[in-house]
């Protein structure tokens, strides 16, 4: 099994290299704009759009590291995002519309309780200050290490550890609070 | 346990994270636990979609097709402005196709191209290579009649799939040696790709003098923002080719002399860049939009410079001393001032500004006020003991601060809630 820095090295040429690359990818980058976006159709273009500036330019792209590449896509994905929230910036948010959010670990008879609470919780995530949205989403959803996402906004890594702790915090207090409150 | 509660937490996410253990903490693993899905379907049609950036050259017609499907999928959803200017570079390049070769015969069939590489290596399957000229040419230009001579003035080399030129030559086996001893239609510019109709067998076909020459403008592939650097012109920017006499005084035709030059103010997607967009120094201060810088001093000792740095987001608060007064009949000298904070109504007050600790009237009240709110700290210079720190705040914030520090009055700082709570902006204990 090639390491990715070898898949990244033969991607620009092998189609093969590329999908391997694609498919590591793929589930992340639509997490992580999946939660950012209010519809299932716009976390379809943009995945799309993402994947193809990636596909045009992975020529170009300089290995610089473990991560290296991780950050350079989610960049792309950020760029993207912050491009799609200046067009729709008087977009409102709805539960009804969101993507599908991975349930299926729990059984059947819990999955309707925990859609509510994963709705209750994006509804917290979305209350939180955009860059700490970004944090949360890059982190959780992305799968970043603090280091990449640090790379990604143009922060420092402890910078992005705290905002991150921050950000868990008041997601706890208010998760607990509504537990508490439903 | 002596343990850092915030490194607790932090390896409790990454447990989860990057292990996939449960972290034992239910908005950890709720979070977790939400990440969106995509359809299969769908996941599989990108993925095929992009495969199709590596099929052979043979299959160009059918990859074109399907790219420019999503491809105006992409744009339908883009930017109005760089929309916009994509139609109208587009619409200009059309016109002056149009009056280009409105009066040219359409014997060209036939003509391809010399296969003459760059290198000499076999181009690889996957690449995507065009004709393009090697230096200047004038319209009428007849080309070398043996390869080894017309791979002084053209050859092949790498482009993005989706720039390329209508009727652009693409590098394959059946193209070779049909450039041999033609004429060129138009003037071409050195890097301008050399289309299939811009070459014809009779010099007596080639293009009236007045012909508008398409020169190249370099654009930005995706947003560029202000303050970062360009680092990589081959995937930042991109060339599109407009006629000579509509492109903008100061735009470039060349990535390369771009690089490492740093972006002043943003550029958005498929606009072209000039020299007024980017300079040779990396920017000292970059304000967000409709703040201003405000610099202040602080004392290093007291406040907290020791551990924010530059990009943290702050509060300010100051320590005031009210004092009620009758104006009617009362007076308290050199102390009457309007004060205005952005959070709350105009308030006409008595101010007595004198520092904490100093002999003040009885009826006063010490209030602890908010007069910043979420001011990002743009740059921090260390004074022998104390500090000067640059802020990003709002123009009435930044008369509130002037005010404030002329006035001798104590600040403090705390990092910002990022403006996630509405903390109270006015304490009076």
């Amino acid at each position: 099994m090639p390491s990715e820095r070898e898949l990244i090295a033969n991607a620009a040429h092998d189609p093969e290299a590329f999908r391997a690359l694609y498919r590591a990818y793929f589930p992340r980058v639509y997490g992580y704009i999946g939660y950012r976006v209010n519809s299932r159709s716009d976390a379809e273009d943009l995945t799309a759009e993402v994947f193809l500036k990636v596909v045009k330019s992975i020529r170009g792209f300089e290995y610089r590291g473990e991560g290296s590449f991780a950050a350079w896509i989610f960049r792309i994905a950020h760029n993207v995002l912050g491009s799609h929230y200046r067009k729709d910036s008087q977009e409102s948010f709805s539960l009804d519309e969101v993507p599908d959010m991975a349930s299926d670990e729990l059984p059947p008879d819990q999955n309707f309780l925990q859609a509510e609470q994963l709705a209750q919780l994006r509804m917290h995530v979305a209350a939180l200050s955009p860059r700490r949205q970004e944090i949360i989403t890059l982190k959780f959803f992305g799968g970043l290490r603090n280091t990449e996402i640090a790379a990604v906004l143009g922060l420092d890594e402890r910078t992005v550890a705290a905002y991150l702790c921050r950000a868990v915090q008041d997601l706890q207090r208010l998760y607990i609070a509504a537990e508490k409150n439903p | 346990m002596n343990e850092n509660p915030e490194k607790h937490l932090l390896d409790q996410i990454d447990q989860r994270v990057h292990q996939g253990q449960g972290s034992g903490d239910a908005t950890i693993d709720g979070l977790a636990a939400s990440v969106p899905r995509s359809n299969p379907a769908f996941q599989q049609r990108l993925e095929d979609e992009l495969m199709c950036y590596f099929q052979t050259d043979g299959e160009r017609e059918a990859i074109m097709t399907t790219m420019t499907t999503v491809r105006h999928a992409e744009w339908g959803k883009g930017p109005v402005l760089p929309l916009t200017l994509v139609a109208a570079m587009l619409a200009l390049v059309l016109v002056a196709s149009v009056l280009t070769f409105a009066n040219r015969p359409s014997n060209n069939t036939g003509i391809v191209a010399a296969a003459v590489t760059q290198t000499g290596s076999p181009t690889p399957q996957s690449a995507f290579r065009i004709l393009v000229a090697y230096q200047n040419l004038p319209r009428g230009f007849q080309f070398p009649t043996t390869v080894d001579e017309l791979a002084n003035y053209v050859g092949y080399v790498d482009w993005p799939l989706d720039m390329a030129p209508m009727n652009a030559i693409i590098e394959s086996e059946e193209s070779s040696n049909k450039l041999l001893g033609q004429y060129l239609y138009a003037d071409v510019v050195r890097e301008q790709p050399i289309l299939t109709n811009m070459v014809v067998s009779d010099l007596t076909d080639i293009a009236p003098e007045t012909t508008d020459l398409l020169r190249p403008v370099v654009i930005a592939q995706s947003d560029l923002a202000a303050g970062s650097q360009i680092e990589r012109p081959a995937e930042q920017l991109a060339i599109v080719y407009w006629p000579s006499s509509l492109i903008p005084e100061g735009a470039y035709e060349n990535p390369a002399d771009l690089l490492g030059l740093y972006v002043k103010e943003d550029i958005a997607q498929w606009q072209p860049v000039f020299g007024v967009n980017v300079q040779a120094e990396a920017p000292v201060l970059m304000l967000p939009t409709n703040k201003v810088a405000v610099t202040i001093p602080v004392n290093l000792i007291a406040a907290v410079p020791y551990w924010f740095k530059v990009g943290d987001v702050v509060d300010i608060r100051a320590d005031i001393i009210f004092v009620d007064v009758d104006p009617q009949f009362q007076e308290l000298p050199g102390a009457t001032v309007v004060f205005v904070t952005p959070n709350s109504q105009s308030q006409e007050v008595i101010v007595n500004p004198a520092p904490m600790g100093s002999a003040t009237p009885a009826n006063y009240q010490h209030i602890v006020q908010v007069i910043a709110r979420e001011a990002e700290v743009l740059s921090i210079q260390p004074m022998e003991g104390n500090a000067t720190v640059t802020l990003a705040v709002s123009p009435q914030e930044a008369q509130v601060l002037t005010w404030a520090v002329e006035s001798g009055m104590p600040l403090s700082f705390s990092l910002s809630t990022d403006g996630e709570a509405t903390p109270e902006a006015t304490t009076n204990p």
